[in-house]
């Protein structure tokens, strides 16, 4: 494990599309539980299943001096979280045409960008209802009545789209970058009503 | 040009193809099936069971009541059990929903229709097939047909049809004749 992360350290920079496929090879190489180790643009991410458990670290400096995992700052993450994590990671084990309706995989940037996103609401007190369709969208959605409703959508370019109505007012955003903050409209729906 | 591809400009009033029963009328009965994990998620329908990909391009799957044979239900199930079983997983029909084909037809945003319903069958054995798309109504709000743009307006008319499919759905399987 040491051994990726110091080869990671030296990459960290590279654009995405590169990482994705360095990150394949390595998890090809390595004898260790597959972890499944991803970048965006600020945050270097690890998911490795050991024993039914997920675990996962984020470090918000992109330099990422340290090769090695720093306890201390670890988030604290609830089981609920990490259950939406492995269901968002699941995705990408879809069979081609999984759907018989042409449906694909989800792609590995998809799937950043969801948990990059999912990363922010780590205190949230409300569970997104996460699907997947095979046409490589990703939604969250919140439903509280046909009033109060947040759906987000994700489509692998690093941005999201939103609609939501809250007492029934629209909203509706597009081309969000996914390591932006959350707007208010999001964070309404995260800690309930 | 596929016919597929004609929709937004001959709407509703020809029939797909030989293989097609005919147009699908106001008043018949569709039914659009929904499978868990796929579509459901703690008790409801997720967005994603709708694709904005098959409501602007693609055509959401339904099948016509009328048409509908147990033996082609069962054959749709057992080939999404089967795909899903090569991978380990299991994915189960859930529900369903039945609609009449002018509750689609009626959902209106500023008067105007957005969803059509067409006969699509392209071969013999896809006989009780039909589709749903966005209609017209989204070029004329200066949307286009790609998926990922202008997505929030797709997404609030994708809302009213979810709605609609939620508001009326049925857990377990349909009953269909032998």
């Amino acid at each position: 494990m040491r051994e990726i992360y110091e080869n990671i350290k030296t990459k960290v920079n590279a654009t995405r599309s590169f990482n994705e496929a360095y990150l394949n090879s390595l998890q090809n190489l390595t004898n260790e539980a597959s972890p499944l180790i991803y970048f965006n643009k600020n945050s270097l991410s690890a998911i490795h299943p050991m024993q039914n458990m997920i675990s996962l670290n984020i470090f918000d400096d992109p330099t990422f001096t340290s090769p090695y995992l720093n306890i201390s700052r670890l988030p604290i993450i609830s089981p609920k979280f990490y259950k939406l994590k492995s269901l968002i990671s699941s995705f990408k084990d879809h069979l081609s045409n999984y759907d018989f309706d042409g449906g694909e995989p989800a792609t590995m940037s998809l799937i950043v960008d969801a948990l990059t996103m999912l990363s922010k609401f780590k205190d949230m007190t409300t569970t997104p209802i996460i699907g997947y369709s095979g046409d490589g969208e990703i939604t969250f959605d919140w439903k509280y009545d046909k009033n109060n409703f947040l759906a987000i959508s994700f489509s692998d370019d690093g941005l999201y789209s939103y609609y939501a109505t809250i007492n029934g007012k629209e909203y509706l955003y597009d081309d969000a970058n996914v390591n932006d903050n959350i707007d208010s409209v999001c964070k309404h729906f995260l800690y309930g009503q | 040009m596929d016919n597929k591809q004609t929709y937004h400009t001959n709407l509703e009033s020809s029939q797909y193809s030989e293989f097609s029963p005919g147009l699908v009328t106001n008043d018949e009965f569709i039914i659009r099936l929904h499978f868990h994990p796929s579509h459901y998620k703690n008790g409801s329908i997720s967005s994603s069971a709708i694709t904005l990909t098959d409501l602007l391009q693609k055509g959401l799957s339904v099948y016509r009541m009328m048409y509908l044979t147990f033996e082609k239900l069962n054959t749709v199930v057992d080939d999404i059990h089967e795909r899903a079983k090569a991978k380990d997983k299991i994915v189960n029909l859930y529900g369903y929903t039945t609609l009449k084909a002018s509750q689609i037809r009626e959902l209106k945003d500023d008067g105007n229709q957005i969803y059509i319903v067409l006969d699509d069958a392209d071969t013999k054995s896809n006989y009780a097939h039909a589709s749903i798309y966005f209609s017209n109504y989204i070029e004329s709000l200066g949307l286009s047909r790609h998926p990922r743009k202008q997505k929030s307006h797709k997404m609030r008319l994708r809302n009213q049809l979810l709605t609609l499919i939620e508001d009326n759905h049925v857990i377990g399987s349909p009953h269909i004749q032998k």
